[in-house]
């Protein structure tokens, strides 16, 4: 026997579809006088359905006012994790390579300059848009401001859904120290989900509110307005097999 | 189609049960299932014309929220999660046999084909005839058939563990 059947009910009961139809009043009256005949000689059923008229009683979580939860995720982007032990090996790499390569990463109008790194099979390179990366590689941003400042990245995918990368435990910009090349505190595992991304960096002079701003994302595209006193900018990475 | 605040708080108030007992069953997990219920309904507002009114709102509230949560299943992080929780969620259960069963199921879930997977969801948490979820897929009852088999040929060496 396949273990699965013994989610199963009888082969002639009524399913929950038809029986949240019926619930709702959705359904003719000929068809609702049949599912409660069987409900009536039928125990399965009989107790499915005062179960699902039962739970309409209990309360539900309000309804937010919200476009979207600000905590969406993009799966795209998978797991988030601490970003210790690639922040040593970006500082070598930083320290190696400055002075004799040409500045990369973003530079968010004057306020901030942002570089993402990618690390494939332990080893690290800087990413622009564009960048083709693969299942498994490790995403890290790092900073430079020579002020406090209040960043956030954020992500839209092909289908144009906007959800937040960084911060992933906060409603609002995350502060940032002044420094240079400082690692964001959350670098990313990518999934096995392949296609095109983008990731929307956003500098402000003050902790603002991601909600309405994923909102306006969703909205808008990469065409979107995003506050007074922010700076945005958009890097294009694709994930390959 | 145009839909108002209070025209969507009116379907809420109807059909957010259901639409929450199904989240929850699909991803075990209850806070998830309170994000995905938020989801389905905001997302409603947010693009009214989704919903074409070729079925009734709960087939449609059906779909959508099957397809919310099988995307989440598919996010690694929530993968790894979920099947930790899925024996917990089970909890200590009068019917031993359904609550492995579900922790099979969603195993299963998270590595299927997103087609095969919805039709696992319709037959086997919600009871579903193969012509109920044709009717809900846009394909055939035997095409259900198919999906079916190929699922329990796919992880037969699971499904008999």
């Amino acid at each position: 026997m396949n273990p699965l059947d013994h989610l199963r009910r009888g082969d002639g009961c009524v399913s929950d579809l038809a029986l949240d139809r019926l619930v709702a009043r959705e359904i003719e009256a000929v068809e609702a006088d049949a599912i409660r005949a069987h409900a009536a000689g039928c125990a399965v059923c009989r107790d499915r359905l005062l179960e699902l008229e039962a739970a309409c009683d209990h309360p539900l979580p309000a309804l937010p006012r919200a476009a979207r939860p600000a905590t969406r995720r993009r799966r795209w982007l998978a797991v988030a994790v601490p970003a210790v032990a690639l922040a040593a090996a970006i500082l070598l790499f930083v320290m190696r390579d400055r002075g004799d390569q040409p500045e990369g990463g973003t530079r968010l109008k004057g306020r901030a300059h942002l570089s993402l790194f990618v690390s494939h099979d332990g080893e690290l390179r800087p990413a622009a848009s564009g960048e083709v990366v693969a299942p498994g590689d490790r995403l890290q941003f790092t900073y430079s401001s020579d002020r406090p400042i209040f960043l956030a990245v954020l992500s839209l995918d092909g289908g144009g859904h906007a959800s937040i990368y960084f911060p992933d435990d906060d409603r609002r910009a995350w502060r940032g120290e002044p420094g240079a090349d400082l690692p964001l505190p959350r670098s990313t595992i990518l999934d096995e989900v392949l296609g095109r991304e983008a990731l929307v960096l956003l500098a402000c002079d003050r902790a603002v509110d991601l909600a309405p701003l994923l909102a306006e994302l969703d909205r808008a595209g990469t065409g979107w307005r995003f506050p007074p006193g922010c700076s945005s900018e958009t890097i294009w990475i694709e994930k390959r097999p | 189609m145009s839909l108002d605040r209070d025209s969507l708080e009116q379907i809420y108030r109807v059909h957010g049960h259901a639409v929450l007992r199904r989240a929850r069953q699909i991803l075990g997990d209850e806070q998830e299932a309170k994000e995905i219920l938020q989801e389905v309904f905001l997302g409603l507002l947010d693009r009214p014309e989704q919903f074409k009114r070729d079925s009734s709102i709960t087939t449609f509230l059906y779909s959508v929220t099957t397809h919310m949560c099988l995307n989440r299943l598919r996010n690694a992080r929530n993968r790894s999660r979920l099947l930790d929780q899925a024996g917990a969620s089970t909890g200590p259960s009068s019917q031993p046999a359904r609550a492995e069963a579900l922790v099979v199921l969603h195993q299963l879930l998270s590595g299927l084909p997103q087609e095969e997977a919805a039709v696992a969801v319709y037959y086997y948490l919600d009871g579903m005839t193969h012509a109920e979820i044709a009717a809900l897929q846009g394909c055939s009852p035997r095409q259900v058939g198919y999906l079916l088999e190929r699922m329990h040929a796919r992880f037969a060496p699971v499904v008999t563990a």
